[in-house]
């Protein structure tokens, strides 16, 4: 093999000879090392390719889920039963009378059974209620 | 491979929708699945109009009604479920108590009497109920009440209190 400073001496019609004539050894097995590594190549080249894709794929089913549920959140179609505000607030008056009725049979309840066990929020909901409903009744 | 991490990122963005979904159900999921149902009786309020019940100047109330017009004020929305239809009260009663254990409200207070139950549930902090829920069930007829709104905890048991003086 000729080293660097004999190729510089060389005249370029010797390099052109050099180049036309002589065949190069090839290394053995060369021609499979290189198949192997454009094989490998390729595959890493693919599963790039397809992690990037999953990325994206991933991402976009993101977006959608999060656009479906804004879009749900977002759109009202329910409408008000009543067009007229003094009905709907008679209506929010008899809510109001249904809970307060049903109170009422809860307190009378533990004040017969001489309170018992109580949880505390319940206590502290007919404590609150009950300053409310002792003020009203004076 | 690209098939099984297509397929695995498919349930996880449908497992995202689903928990966002659930948590969306609320009174409005409840109220628009049984309204337009036969043998139901259903009401809905909806932040505009309390809006514009809470502006009515000297609203004319008859003597001796609770007024609730200062609550109104921090009401968004009312929703009211009643039925007759025992299959339809077993239903709304699943969707209801489902609908709290999901949304973890605090059980205020629940009373039983001969076979008739009623439930009431609470959600929110720092002395604001943002959610009020009343759930009653007496024999084949269930009356599912829904209240959303930022109302200020004494106030609301104050109203409840002359509530339940004025019956």
């Amino acid at each position: 093999m000729k080293t660097i400073e004999e190729i510089e001496k060389m005249s370029l019609e010797d390099l052109e000879a050099a180049s036309s004539g002589n065949e190069v050894e090839v290394p053995p097995g060369l021609r499979e090392r290189i198949e192997d590594s454009l094989t490998a190549c390729t595959i890493s080249g693919e599963n790039n390719h397809g992690r990037g894709r999953a990325w994206r794929w991933c991402l976009g089913a993101c977006v959608a889920a999060a656009c479906t549920v804004i879009a749900l959140r977002v759109h009202d179609p329910v409408k008000d039963t009543f067009s007229d505000p003094m009905e709907a607030y008679a209506e929010v008056e008899k809510a109001f009378a249904i809970i307060g009725s049903t109170m009422a049979k809860g307190i009378e309840q533990v004040s017969e059974d001489g309170g018992g066990a109580l949880r505390e929020s319940t206590a502290r909901l007919i404590r609150n209620c009950g300053q409310g409903f002792e003020q009203n009744k004076e | 491979m690209n098939n099984i991490i297509k397929k695995t990122m498919l349930l996880a963005a449908g497992l995202i929708v689903f928990c966002l979904a659930a948590n969306a159900q609320g009174g409005r999921t409840i109220y628009q699945r049984y309204s337009d149902m036969e043998n139901v009786n259903a009401v809905y309020v909806s932040p505009s109009m309390f809006r514009i019940i809470g502006r009515i100047p000297d609203l004319n109330l008859p003597t001796g009604d609770v007024n609730l017009v200062p609550l109104i004020k921090t009401l968004n929305g009312l929703y009211l479920i009643n039925s007759r239809d025992a299959g339809i009260s077993k239903n709304l009663m699943i969707d209801a108590m489902n609908f709290v254990r999901s949304e973890k409200f605090e059980l205020m207070m629940e009373m039983k009497e001969d076979g008739n139950t009623a439930h009431i549930y609470t959600q929110g902090k720092n002395g604001t109920v943002s959610n009020f829920v009343f759930l009653s069930l007496s024999g084949s007829e269930c009356t599912f009440i829904s209240l959303d709104g930022q109302m200020p905890e004494k106030e609301l048991e104050d109203l409840l209190g002359k509530a339940i003086a004025n019956l």
